[in-house]
């Protein structure tokens, strides 16, 4: 956030100020006017802007008062037009707010002094807003996901379904501004699940079947409240090991699923200061079986 | 273009006035902001619709130069702005498509028209602190009460009561009612309604006295069954329920009820918070857990539900839900479920909703593995 300037800012800032090139040239001959006509005035209206003194305003005359003025809309119209918060921003930004301080100090055309104060914070807001940042995350979701394998017998082949549930802890990264978020997530998975079939006479069961294996997630989603809600698309990749052992009769083999596996997923995620909780239901792609997941996480 | 669009959304499509528990996330934590009945449902106050009107509904269609003002003073019955203070009349219909076992053979498709009544509110004294409400259209029974041969009824009132505000934190309310209980949400087919047995045709008489003070809000109800249904029939009992706000603005709550009929005797208690995460955005979780004790027959039968529901709003008037429950109907038994589903849910203008849901439910069983079931379901609900 850009807030109130410090003053080492503001002094930073004023010694930098006679190389700065503006791309207002008037602006840069107001400042200079400001640092060399009016040697006086200026070190009396800079002492009490730093120090919060009171300035007597009958010390000052209309036209510093009105270079002050110029000088202040001046940096207005240049932070008014940037696009994106950068090193002149932040050099501008002390700067009109200095200016602002010395307006009103000296109680000078307030009512558009407060006016064009308002119009750039509120440009300011928007701009912090538009800023993209990364965000590193921690955390860990509770998922269930189904895995097809089947029974090969002599005569059929029966379909086998595991129905698993485990956990994900993971890091994930995200790049995001206040409308949207585009993240990435890895993390690692263990679980377990059961499968149960019959074919024939052969009555095939296992449960507690351990699985292990990672997800790798891209996701793009949209920020809808500034608590920092969102909800979006996530492409993952799964990767889940996991043996289901054959019949001890040699005639019946199990032929298991791929390890690898694809899926599209909605997720949600709402935030609690540096907490979230985030909520993922999806498809397998090209396969019937779905993927849910509950997880809590921290922002790092 | 748009003014057509409008004119046939406003005039052609049928509507009831509905808000729900997760407005908490527009600021709402209170029912009785925007309800006659402090605890939620039932026909809207004034303030409600135009809450409903101008606050949830999409803006989109009605022409830019409408203002909010005008957009509200639509919200009234036939969208007229009421002349008189005392009485208030509602309409609505709701009906849905549901797509039962979507994807396997016995995939069905039916209509099902849930509701299709009206409302009538007698509104006197200052602040309207006496009202009357009615209600009675056509309300079919659910299909387990038509199969065990209980209720056929397709007319019935859901609804009639009269309140009384003894002063703003004090109110008595008496008649056919809802059981203050849990968080009324809208999904009758929500484990935490079905095992607690507070949903659509669950009503009944009695007296509630409501209470709001300092933070804390709650209601303290007595009644003695659905006097319209069969004695024997009658669940007799008292419930409770009771919320704190904390944070500013969510809120958490505690809910307790007991009652018997000659068959039955339940005994259900919850716990549940609503989490307000502004601009519309929210969550509800709900876990409880009800004892069922047969009289004068086997199958006693403890059960366990949670409920989590959350919600964001991309856009004015669409907000995109997940509803994931959790039911353990026996804890004498190994299987669990889960019900899982995305939903939207859309007010393309006021007096409208849409709304999608799909249902996955996944069953846990160490002793078999069994497909995935799916619902699908789509809603229309309009009131006038």
């Amino acid at each position: 956030m850009i807030g109130i300037p410090s003053r080492l800012a503001i002094f930073v800032c004023f010694i930098l100020l006679p190389a700065q090139a503006f791309s207002a040239e008037s602006l840069s001959d107001w400042i200079k006017a400001f640092n060399k006509n009016h040697p006086v005035e200026t070190g009396k209206i800079k002492k009490a802007v730093n120090d919060g003194s009171e300035a007597r305003e009958n010390e000052f005359s209309k036209e510093y008062k009105e270079l002050l003025f110029k000088i202040y809309t001046g940096y207005a119209n240049k932070i008014s037009t940037a696009k994106s918060i950068d090193a002149s921003l932040n050099r501008d930004t002390p700067l009109f707010e200095f200016f602002r301080k010395a307006l009103g100090k000296l109680e000078y055309r307030e009512d558009e002094v407060d006016a064009t104060a308002d119009r750039i914070k509120a440009h300011l807001s928007q701009l912090e807003e538009r800023r993209y940042r990364v965000r590193w995350r921690g955390f860990i979701h509770y998922m269930s996901w189904q895995s097809q394998a089947s029974l090969k017998g002599p005569f059929e082949r029966t379909s086998l379904l595991t129905t698993n549930l485990g956990f994900c802890p993971g890091i994930g990264a995200s790049l995001e501004n206040r409308f949207w978020a585009l993240s990435v997530d890895l993390s690692g998975l263990y679980g377990s699940g059961g499968v149960s079939a019959i074919q024939g006479l052969v009555e095939y069961q296992q449960s507690q079947v351990p699985a292990i294996g990672g997800r790798f997630s891209l996701g793009v989603g949209k920020i809808v409240s500034s608590t920092g809600s969102e909800v979006g698309l996530r492409g993952s990749a799964l990767y889940v090991r996991q043996n289901l052992t054959s019949p001890s009769d040699p005639a019946y083999t199990v032929e298991q699923d791929k390890t690898l596996s694809f899926t599209l997923s909605l997720f949600s995620r709402w935030r609690f200061g540096h907490l979230y909780l985030e909520t993922d239901f999806g498809r397998t792609i090209a396969r019937p079986s779905t993927i849910w997941s509950i997880g809590l996480g921290g922002i790092l | 273009m748009k003014r057509l669009f409008l004119a046939l959304a406003l005039f052609i499509t049928p509507l009831a006035a509905q808000s729900y528990p997760q407005f908490i996330g527009h600021g709402y934590p209170s029912c009785m902001n925007c309800h006659y009945n402090p605890m939620g449902n039932g026909p809207l106050t004034d303030y409600g619709r135009a809450v409903g009107a101008d606050g949830i509904a999409s803006g989109a269609l009605y022409p830019k130069s409408w203002s909010e003002e005008k957009i509200a003073s639509l919200s009234g019955f036939l969208f007229r702005t009421p002349v008189q203070r005392h009485v208030r009349a509602q309409a609505n219909y709701r009906g849905m498509e549901m797509i039962s076992s979507v994807g396997t053979p016995s995939e069905k498709w039916s209509w099902i028209h849930m509701q299709a009544g009206g409302q009538l509110i007698l509104k006197f004294l200052e602040n309207d602190r006496l009202t009357f409400v009615g209600e009675i259209g056509y309300n079919p029974s659910s299909n387990s009460a038509k199969a065990s041969g209980q209720d056929k009824r397709k007319v019935r009132t859901r609804e009639h009561y009269v309140g009384y505000r003894i002063n703003p934190e004090i109110g008595v309310y008496a008649g056919l009612m809802d059981k203050a209980y849990g968080i009324r949400i809208a999904e009758h087919i929500a484990y935490s309604r079905i095992l607690p047995e507070t949903t659509q045709n669950d009503q009944t008489h009695g007296v509630m006295i409501h209470g709001l003070f300092n933070g804390w809000e709650g209601a303290i109800h007595g009644f003695m069954g659905n006097l319209l249904q069969a004695r024997d029939l009658r669940q007799v009992g008292a419930s409770t329920q009771i919320e704190r706000q904390i944070f500013n603005d969510h809120r958490v709550g505690l809910s307790l009820m007991s009652s018997k009929n000659d068959y039955v005797r339940l005994l259900s208690y919850s716990t549940h918070a609503r989490l307000s995460l502004s601009e519309g955005s929210a969550i509800l979780i709900e876990a409880g857990q009800t004892e069922r004790i047969s009289l004068g027959s086997r199958g006693d039968r403890i059960g366990r539900y949670a409920l989590l529901q959350t919600y964001t709003r991309p856009i004015r008037g669409l907000y995109c839900l997940t509803n994931i429950e959790y039911l353990k109907s026996d804890l004498s038994n190994a299987a669990t479920t889960i019900r899982w589903g995305p939903g939207f849910q859309f007010f393309p203008v006021q007096k409208l909703e849409l709304r999608t849901d799909l249902y996955q439910t996944r069953t846990f069983n160490p002793n078999a593995s069994t497909q995935d079931g799916w619902t699908i379901l789509f809603q229309t609900n309009v009131w006038l």
